[in-house]
C-alpha cells in the first residue's frame, strides 16, 4: 500500500509539473502580449505613447526574454519562494491578488463535495435498499431535477426566492465584522454560515448525480451472491448492507471525486459571479482579457492542482477500498 | 415428523410474480432429511432445486415468496429447556433472530459459482471468522485459529498466510474448498451443497467429491446434495429425489433410483449417464425435448410431454400422485395408479 501511495504521488508531481510546461504554453500561444495591451490601453484613454514604447515595456517587464527562460524563473520562483510571479494588471504579487480567494475557492469546493457525498450516498442506499417505494420515487425526482438544473439558473432562482420572501440577500459571504478580519476560527464559523446558498447551488447537480449513481451500483451489488452469503451467514440485514454492497458500491462514486472536484470549481465562477462571492472566478475571467499571464498561469495552476490533486485522492481512497488494486491484482 | 428426521418439508409451494405472470417454481414438494445422512436431489437445470434448497434458509431471491407449506426443524435453538424440538422454519421472520442463529449455526450451505460467493472486498479469513464470530462465543483469536485448522482441513495449503489473502488470489478450486470450509465453521447439523462441483474442472470435480466424502465421515451432519448429475449422486448420497418442475417425481435410496427406478424419468436420467462400457457402440442417449417454459406448465402430469411412455388422454389429464413402493421408495407416475 505505501509503495503504491508512493508511486502514484510520484506520478502526481510529474504530471504536476508537465502541467504547468502546458498551462504557461496555452497562456503564450494567442498573438500579442501585456505590453502591446497596456499601450493599447494607454492610447484608447487618450495618452501619448508611440508603439516604440511596446519595446520599452516589454522590456522592463521581462516579456522580451525567450519563454523557456521566463518559464523556469516562474516555476523555480514557485518552487523555492512561494513567489507565482508579479500580476502586470494589479502591479502586485500573484499571491496578494488570489490571497483570500483562493482560499475561499477551496473551501468552498471542498465544503461543497463533502456535503454533497454526505447527502447522496445514504440517500442513495436508501433509494436502492427500499426501491419502488415512495421515497425511492420522490429520490429519482429529485435526482433528475437536480442533475438537469444548471447551477446558475439555480443560483437565480435561490437569489429571486431569499429577495422576495425573506427580504434577505443570499449573496455576500461575511458578517459584517469579519468582512476585513483576518482567517480565524470564527471568520471560519461566519463563513459556514454564509457559505450554504452557494454549497446549495455548486452542489446540487454532483449529490444528484452521486445519488443515482449509488443507487444503481447499490441496486447491482445488493442481488450479488456474496451478499446472499452473507445473509445466509446469518449477519444482521443492517450490518449486512454496510459492509457488503455499500463497500463495493462505493468504489465508482470514489473513484470520480477527482473529476467531480474539477467539476465543482470550474462551475464556481459564473455561481459566484451570480451570487456576488469572492470567488477566484471573476478575476481569472478578467486576467484572461487582460493577456496578465502570471496571474491566470497561476489560477489555472492552481484548478488543475486541485483536479490532480483530487484525482490523487481517490486513487489512493480506491485502493484502500478495493484489495485488487492495493496487491497489485489490477493494474 | 420422524425421531431420525432432522427436517421435513411438507407441501412446499414457492412462487415468483413476474410482470410475464406467476412462475410456479416449487409446486408442493415433499422431503425428508434424516439426521446424518446424503440426499441427493437432482433434475434438469430450472426444476427448483436451488428453490427449495434457499427456501430453508429463507434466502429466496425475490419476488419469489413461500406460498404454503411447512419446513420443519428439529433443534435445541431457541428452546427454553435446551430441550430438542420443532421449529417450521417458513413461519419465522427473515429477520428474526431465530432464523439468524440456525443460519450457519444449524444450517449451512455452498453454492454453485465459488466465483462470486466471497466479496472481493475482504479477505478470507475476515468471512470465514465472521461466520464463526456470528454464532459461537469465542475470541477474535479463537476465531482465526478456528479458520486455519479449517481451511488446512478442507486442504488449502499454508493456510495461515491464505487466510490474509483476497478472493482474487484463489482459484475456482480453491475458493470453492474455503467454501466448504466456511460453511463447516460453525459445526452445522446439515450442510447444504448446491451443486458445488458444476462450475469447476472435471478433475477438481473430483478432488472436490472426495474432500466431501471426507468431511462426511469427520462431521457426522446430514448433506443435502444438489446436482443435475445423476452420476455424482451414486458416489456419495444415501437417498435420491429426483424433481422435474417443481415437483419431486420420484424418491428412494441410492440402489432403488440406479437399479429399481419406476418414473420414466428417472430412467432416461438414468440411460443419459455416460457408461464406459458403452462408449464406442451408441450415442449418449438424451432426454426428449427440453424442459417446458415456466409459465406453461403441462397439464395432468408435467412430465407427460417429454415421456416416452405417454398414455393419451389420461397422462395429460390427470395428476399424477406419489406411490408407495415401500421402504421409502415413492413415484409420482400415472403408469402404477
Ligand atoms: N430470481 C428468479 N426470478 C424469477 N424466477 C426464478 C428466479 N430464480 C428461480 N426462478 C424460477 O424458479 C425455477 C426453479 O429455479 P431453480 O431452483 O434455480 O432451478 P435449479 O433446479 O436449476 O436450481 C426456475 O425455472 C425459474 O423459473
Ligand atoms: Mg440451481
Amino acid at each position: 500500500m505505501a509503495k503504491y501511495a508512493l508511486r502514484r504521488f510520484i506520478t502526481m508531481v510529474v504530471m504536476l509539473v508537465a502541467l504547468s510546461l502546458i498551462v504557461f504554453v496555452i497562456l503564450e500561444l494567442p498573438p500579442g502580449d501585456f505590453a502591446e495591451r497596456y499601450v493599447h490601453d494607454l492610447r484608447q484613454s487618450g495618452a501619448q505613447v508611440t508603439y516604440g514604447q511596446v519595446e520599452y515595456y516589454r522590456h522592463m517587464l521581462g516579456l522580451d526574454r525567450p519563454w523557456p527562460e521566463r518559464y523556469l524563473n516562474w516555476a523555480t520562483n514557485i518552487v523555492t519562494r512561494f513567489d507565482f510571479g508579479w500580476s502586470l494588471t494589479y502591479r502586485l504579487p500573484v499571491t496578494k491578488v488570489i490571497g483570500d480567494r483562493i482560499w475561499f475557492t477551496i473551501i468552498l469546493s471542498v465544503v461543497t463535495i463533502g456535503a454533497s457525498y454526505l447527502i447522496a450516498i445514504p440517500l442513495g442506499i436508501y433509494s436502492a435498499i427500499k426501491q419502488y417505494s415512495t421515497g425511492d420515487y420522490l429520490l429519482t425526482i429529485l435526482g433528475y431535477l437536480g442533475m438537469a438544473t444548471p447551477a446558475f439558473l439555480f443560483a437565480l432562482l435561490l437569489l429571486y426566492v431569499s429577495t422576495m420572501y425573506f427580504g434577505t440577500s443570499v449573496g455576500g459571504l461575511y458578517s459584517l465584522e469579519f468582512q476585513n478580519a483576518p482567517w480565524s476560527w470564527n471568520k471560519f464559523i461566519d463563513l459556514m454560515r454564509h457559505i450554504w446558498p452557494a454549497v446549495i447551488v455548486l452542489g446540487t447537480s454532483g449529490a444528484a448525480s452521486t445519488l443515482r449513481t449509488m443507487r444503481a451500483t447499490m441496486l447491482d451489488e445488493k442481488n450479488q451472491l456474496y451478499v446472499t452469503v452473507a445473509r445466509a451467514k446469518g449477519v444482521p440485514e443492517n450490518k449486512l448492507i454496510q459492509k457488503y454492497p455499500v463497500r463495493a458500491a462505493l468504489n465508482p462514486i470514489v473513484s470520480t471525486i477527482g473529476w467531480e472536484l474539477a467539476t465543482i470549481v470550474s462551475g464556481s465562477p459564473i455561481t459566484a459571479t451570480v451570487l456576488s462571492l469572492p470567488d477566484i472566478g471573476p478575476i481569472f475571467l478578467k486576467s484572461l482579457t487582460n493577456q496578465d499571464i502570471y496571474l491566470s498561469g497561476t489560477i489555472l495552476l492552481i484548478y488543475s492542482c486541485l483536479t490532480i490533486v483530487g484525482t490523487f485522492v481517490s486513487d489512493i481512497l480506491l485502493a484502500m477500498l478495493d484489495p485488487r488494486i492495493r496487491y497489485g491484482g489490477i493494474e | 415428523m420422524n425421531e431420525n428426521d432432522l427436517i421435513e418439508i411438507k407441501n412446499l409451494r414457492v412462487s415468483f410474480p413476474l410482470d410475464e405472470g406467476t412462475v410456479q417454481a416449487l409446486d408442493g414438494i415433499d422431503l425428508s432429511i434424516p439426521k446424518g445422512k446424503v440426499i441427493g436431489i437432482v433434475g434438469e437445470s430450472g426444476c427448483g432445486k436451488s428453490i427449495t434448497a434457499r427456501s430453508i434458509l429463507q434466502i429466496i431471491p425475490p419476488p419469489g415468496k413461500i406460498d404454503q407449506g411447512e419446513i420443519l426443524l428439529r433443534t435445541k435453538l431457541g428452546s427454553m429447556n435446551d430441550d430438542e424440538h420443532i421449529i417450521d422454519l417458513a413461519k419465522l421472520k427473515p429477520d428474526s433472530d431465530l432464523l439468524r442463529q440456525i443460519r450457519w449455526g444449524e444450517i449451512s450451505m455452498v453454492f454453485q459459482e465459488p466465483m462470486t460467493s466471497f466479496s472481493a472486498y475482504h479477505s478470507l479469513g475476515d468471512q470465514i471468522m465472521e461466520a464463526l464470530l456470528m454464532h459461537k462465543d469465542v475470541s477474535k483469536e479463537e476465531a482465526r485459529q478456528a479458520a486455519i485448522e479449517m481451511l488446512d482441513r478442507v486442504g488449502i495449503p499454508n493456510a495461515a498466510v491464505r487466510l490474509n489473502q483476497f478472493p482474487h488470489e484463489f482459484s475456482g478450486g480453491m475458493r470453492q474448498r474455503a467454501m466448504i470450509g466456511m460453511a463447516l465453521i460453525c459445526n452445522p447439523s446439515m450442510l447444504i451443497a448446491d451443486e458445488p462441483t458444476t462450475s469447476l474442472d472435471v478433475t477438481i470435480q473430483a478432488q472436490m467429491l472426495d474432500l466431501m466424502k471426507d468431511l462426511r465421515r469427520d462431521f457426522g451432519s446430514s448433506i443435502m446434495f444438489i446436482t443435475h448429475n445423476l452420476g455424482v449422486i451414486a458416489q456419495i448420497a444415501d437417498e435420491v429425489s429426483i424433481m422435474y418442475l417443481g415437483k419431486i417425481v420420484e424418491q428412494g435410496t441410492t440402489m432403488d433410483i440406479f437399479h429399481d427406478q419406476k418414473h420414466p424419468y428417472t430412467s432416461s436420467l438414468v440411460e443419459a449417464i455416460p457408461k464406459i462400457s458403452d462408449a464406442r457402440k451408441k450415442r449418449l442417449t438424451t432426454i426428449r425435448g427440453s424442459v417446458p417454459s415456466p409459465f406453461e406448465r403441462p397439464s395432468g402430469c408435467p412430465f407427460h410431454n417429454r415421456c416416452p411412455k405417454m398414455m393419451p388422454g389420461v397422462c395429460d389429464v390427470k395428476v399424477p400422485t406419489p406411490i408407495d413402493f415401500g421402504n421409502g421408495h415413492k413415484a409420482a407416475c400415472l403408469l402404477y395408479e
